[in-house]
């Protein structure tokens, strides 16, 4: 299939397929994207357009001006949380799945299987005990009860383990019997190799966080603690949410990770084709 | 020599990440220890988003200026509020003074949530002169002869009515102190309906019931004489020819009458403001933002008169405190609860309405004309049973109404149904 | 000690900083809730009480359990077949070189980025009947409107599609980087020995993607069977609970309700359920090494 000299009938099936699937996931997001450009008064107007007759950027300057918000702390606070978590994820994840993938370690199986396992129970189950031990640490409404609990998530253990597990091991071998010590082919072989998957957990756990709502929200009591989402809610009503606003609110929330996810988007790719080079 | 390289091997692993390292340890130094907060700084939780929100801010600023308080408000949207509460009171952490609905009031108490405050604003006449207190509305924040909090406000339905409309098809505006009676409002319904296929861009329908539907039944059981439970509370009343009327009665305008669309979610409420529907059942807290986003001119009149007897949902704000509490923290919390509870008039910009005879009669708040149609109708208010399950029951008659209304079964049925899922439900609560 | 175990112990300095967190923040919590399942637990006192298994026996005359178990498995099956379907049919076109690829992977991956609240909002408007622009254009294309939201029928399936609006991106670029990660000279060698596009598909393509599969649909899975915020947020659980989710009980009978140990219970019941479904989809995916 790939680079391979296709039917004509083939390729216009493909194209076909694509500009109708673009027009699936780019309609809501203009309907986003345009809502936040409308004045508030012509938000519900029907038929409804999905781009405004006159695009406005007062939405996005309210978000900014309000008296009371303080947007930029907010920013800051996103941008401190999320990165401290990534950067957290990245290293402790990383050590532990190279421990699991490649290292004698005692009770290793019946440890993963409970660190996989723990992926299953639903969060109602465990918001409040998990809220009740950061309130015996006096560590609600700051910084640490924003990132620390998230840097026990599962998941980066197991899709880095997924891929150490991929990688061949007759290198490491060979460099064992050079005498390479086992931080060095950690350091040295598994995690070269394996920067491209870091990427791709780097930005899911990036994601992941920037847009959590529910535990910020939570945890957090004085406004100027709360990320970016949470402090967004001001705007956010049952019934009289600003619409338009509330779009332009998302949309400069998501403007970050975007950034993000296009430049890192190379190495994903090329990073998964690296590792997995043989069952 | 695998132990003489192994330094070095860390060396060179921690240099690769040392830039993270570092951020971690900055982290954990960071805002090393929690701290008590000091007695003058209370927390206040409410879910008052949106226009209401606004108004709280200069009465919290009077407070503060009277007391030398700092008053640290978290208002979310009710629907991620109540998470919030509750982990925070389970854990021993909770708010100083936070606000319940009277509907909800009940479950809490029963469970224990609350901190009883008969002590401290009943005993003497110094939090509210007890002759001030519009009784009907303070004993709903009171359960089982005890009470729980002090109300802040009450809110009740209306009618609220696109004038435009009327205009255009010459149809004179409702009354703002007598309600419309059933066979009236669906006539206008239906000259005010204007459903073309072939244009559907210019279709308006001449009403929606706004919102949860539960109130809109609420009220027109009522209205009907029916009952959602027995008077102990103990057995469903739903599945009565009062209630199959009022359900038959909403039923008839989205399929007999064809006025109305179907209910869903509360998007419906923002396409009356667009001119899309000429008249909804709303509550008073809607008012200012109405007034700031409408652009045709609009009315309000009391709730409809379907049935026999004069009945309309309400509900109000409690303010409570946490039975959590430390003892230490009371006085203040009591102190930031009166000056909410006195400042009524003030609150009252709002759309909600006034507790107190003295507020609800005073000068600064009859001026406001907008709030005629609502203050007509306290002599019929109705509240929701004070269930301990109520909320459960709430969600169970709510899930079957709307879907009977979306046309999935037809009123009986809908009604036999959910008399059994309430009982069953009452049943497994007090086994 | 020996040798062996003092090496055992320093390689578990390795793990030992994920597994102190996962320790205190995830396993210390569950472990709780484990045993809070047994009791009848007043989380605003602090009463607790020993009640045995009456909170697992609950579920036997509570209606909501088996619907809204059921909707769950309806939901797992529809999201986790259609979602992958898409994501690594999208995987393959832009894998196969269409012109291009940079625009349409940002363009699929671009709804991830939204908070669900966000989509939630979106997709409520597009979907309402009377007002939405979806019935709109069905409507000017002379077809007749849907009742996206409150039909029971569809209501799931909207559900779904919402959900594959803003997921199929991930999971599609987790495919298409196991799809370039194949060598090109597996497929020419195959089609100089005459292999069709199928048979190439079916011969070279799955079984070297198994891993990749064992990894994107067990976290689908995992992710399906714990659904709420959607539900939640754009149906209520409605039209007459058909989205009513398992999650979506459990957070009702915890937060709403008050039921704690019922929710625990219901909660380790899902727990139990979802290890079965990975177990069998890990060995299903995993049973037969395949060498090239």
């Amino acid at each position: 299939m790939k680079a391979l000299r296709a039917p004509a009938a083939v390729t216009v099936f493909w194209y076909a397929l694509f500009a109708a699937f673009t027009v699936f996931f780019l309609v809501p997001l203009l309907f986003m994207l345009g809502t936040s450009l409308k004045l508030e008064k012509e938000v519900y107007d029907f038929p409804v357009r999905l781009w405004p007759k006159s695009a406005t950027v007062d939405n996005y300057v309210a978000l900014f001006t309000r008296p009371n918000i303080p947007m930029l702390r907010w920013i800051f606070n996103s941008v401190y949380v999320t990165l401290a978590v990534t950067a957290g994820v990245l290293v402790i994840d990383s050590l532990a799945a190279f421990g699991f993938s490649r290292l004698e370690i005692p009770c290793k199986r019946w440890l993963f299987a409970m660190i996989i396992g723990s992926m299953m129970i639903p969060f109602p189950a465990t918001l409040i005990p998990v809220y009740g031990l950061l309130q015996k640490l006096h560590w609600l409404d700051t910084y640490k009860a924003l990132i620390i609990p998230p840097l026990a998530g599962p998941l980066g253990v197991f899709l880095l383990k997924q891929f150490f597990d991929t990688i061949p091991r007759d290198l490491e071998e060979a460099a064992l019997l050079d005498g390479c010590s086992k931080v060095d082919l950690f350091s040295r072989i598994i995690l070269p190799l394996s920067m491209p998957v870091m990427a791709t957990l780097g930005i899911l756990v990036f994601m992941g966080i920037w847009n959590s709502f529910l535990w910020p929200l939570i945890v957090t009591n004085s406004i100027k603690m709360h990320p970016l989402p949470v402090g967004l809610t001001f705007f956010n009503g049952e019934y009289w949410s600003e619409r338009a606003l509330v779009m332009a609110a998302a949309a400069v929330c998501a403007f970050p990770v975007l950034v993000v996810f296009l430049i890192f988007q190379r190495y994903i790719v090329r990073g998964i084709m690296m590792t997995g080079l043989k069952d | 020599m695998r132990a003489a390289q192994a330094p070095r091997a860390w060396r060179r692993f921690f240099s690769l990440f040392h830039g993270w390292l570092a951020a971690l340890v900055a982290l954990a130094l960071a805002g090393c220890g929690g701290q008590e907060r000091p007695l003058t700084d209370l927390q206040y939780w409410n879910g008052f988003v949106g226009p209401d929100g606004n108004i709280t801010e200069p009465i919290l600023k009077d407070f503060e200026s009277k007391t030398g308080a700092r008053i640290e408000v978290q208002k979310m949207p009710w629907g991620i509020y109540f998470d919030k509460l509750i982990s925070a009171i389970a854990a021993g952490n909770p708010p100083d003074v936070f606000v319940l609905h009277m509907s909800e009031l009940a479950s809490y108490a029963e469970m224990g949530a609350l901190l009883p405050l008969d002590e401290y604003i009943n005993s003497n006449d110094s939090f509210c002169p007890k002759a001030d207190r519009i009784q009907s509305i303070w004993e709903r924040a009171c359960y089982k002869g005890q009470c729980y909090g002090v109300p802040l406000d009450i809110h009740l339905l209306g009618l609220y009515y696109n004038k435009d409309y009327f205009d255009a098809a010459h149809l004179p505006y409702p009354s703002v102190t007598e309600p419309l009676r059933g066979e009236q409002f669906i006539e206008i319904a239906r000259k005010l309906t204007i459903q073309d296929k072939d244009a559907p861009t210019s279709n308006i329908w001449g009403f929606s019931f706004s919102g949860e539907p539960f109130r809109n039944f609420d009220t027109l059981l009522w209205q009907f004489g029916g009952n959602l439970l027995t008077d102990n509370l103990k057995q469903s009343a739903i599945n009565s020819p009062e209630a199959n009327k009022a359900l038959q009665w909403m039923h008839d305008l989205v399929y007999k009458h064809k006025v109305s669309p179907m209910p869903e979610g509360v998007d419906t409420w923002q396409f009356f403001v667009q001119g899309r529907i000429a008249m909804i059942t709303e509550g008073c807290w809607v008012l200012n933002g109405l007034t700031r986003y409408a652009k045709f001119r609009w009315g309000v009149a009391p709730f409809f008169l379907a049935g026999g007897t004069r009945a309309v949902w309400a509900t109000g704000h409690v303010l409570c405190l946490s039975r959590n509490l430390p003892r230490e923290r009371i006085p203040m919390a009591l102190k930031l609860m009166k000056h909410l509870n006195d400042t009524g008039v003030m609150w009252s910009t709002s759309g909600m309405l006034p507790t107190r005879y003295s507020q609800i009669r005073s000068k600064e708040f009859l001026e406001q004309s907008r709030a005629i149609p609502f203050t007509s109708q306290l002599d019929r208010i109705r509240f929701e049973p004070a269930s301990p399950i109520g909320i459960e029951l709430r969600d169970r008659y709510q899930q079957t109404v709307f879907s009977c209304l979306a046309g999935l079964f037809p009123v009986q049925q809908a009604l036999t149904r959910v008399d059994g899922q309430m009982n069953r439900t009452i049943e497994t609560y007090y086994r | 000690m020996t040798g062996r175990t003092k090496n055992g112990l320093v390689n578990a300095l390795f793990i030992a900083p994920y597994l102190a967190l996962f320790l205190v923040w995830v396993a210390l919590p569950a472990f709780f809730g484990v045993a809070i399942s047994f009791t009848k637990w007043n989380i605003f006192t602090g009463e607790i009480g020993f009640v045995g298994l009456n909170n697992y026996l609950r579920v036997l005359s509570d209606d909501l359990f088996l619907r809204s178990l059921l909707n769950t498995f309806q939901y797992a099956a529809l999201s986790v077949a259609a979602g992958n379907a898409v994501s690594f049919l999208l995987a393959c076109g832009l894998a196969g070189g269409i012109a291009g690829r940079r625009f349409f992977q940002t363009i699929f991956f671009a709804p991830i980025i939204l908070s669900i609240g966000v989509t939630g909002v979106i997709w409520g408007w597009l979907y309402n009947t009377d007002f939405g622009i979806l019935n709109y254009w069905l409507q000017q294309t002379g077809l007749p409107r849907l009742n996206w939201l409150t039909n029971p029928k569809f209501a799931m399936i909207s559900i779904v599609i919402m959900v594959i609006w803003a997921g199929a991106g991930f999971n599609m670029m987790i495919y298409l980087a196991g799809l370039l990660n194949i060598p090109k000279s597996y497929y020419e060698a195959a089609q100089l020995d005459g292999a069709g596009a199928m048979s190439r598909m079916i011969h070279i393509t799955l079984p070297l993607m198994k891993h990749t599969f064992a990894f994107t649909l067990i976290i689908s899975t995992i992710g399906a069977f714990q659904v709420f915020d959607q539900p939640y947020i754009l149906t209520g659980g409605g039209p007459d609970y058909a989205t009513y989710t398992y999650v979506y009980h459990i957070y009702s009978n915890g937060f709403r309700y008050f039921r704690m140990g019922y929710a625990s219970a219901l909660s380790c019941l899902l727990a139990a359920v979802i290890a079965l479904f990975s177990f069998i989809q890990y060995k299903m995916l995993t049973r037969r090494r395949v060498d090239y």
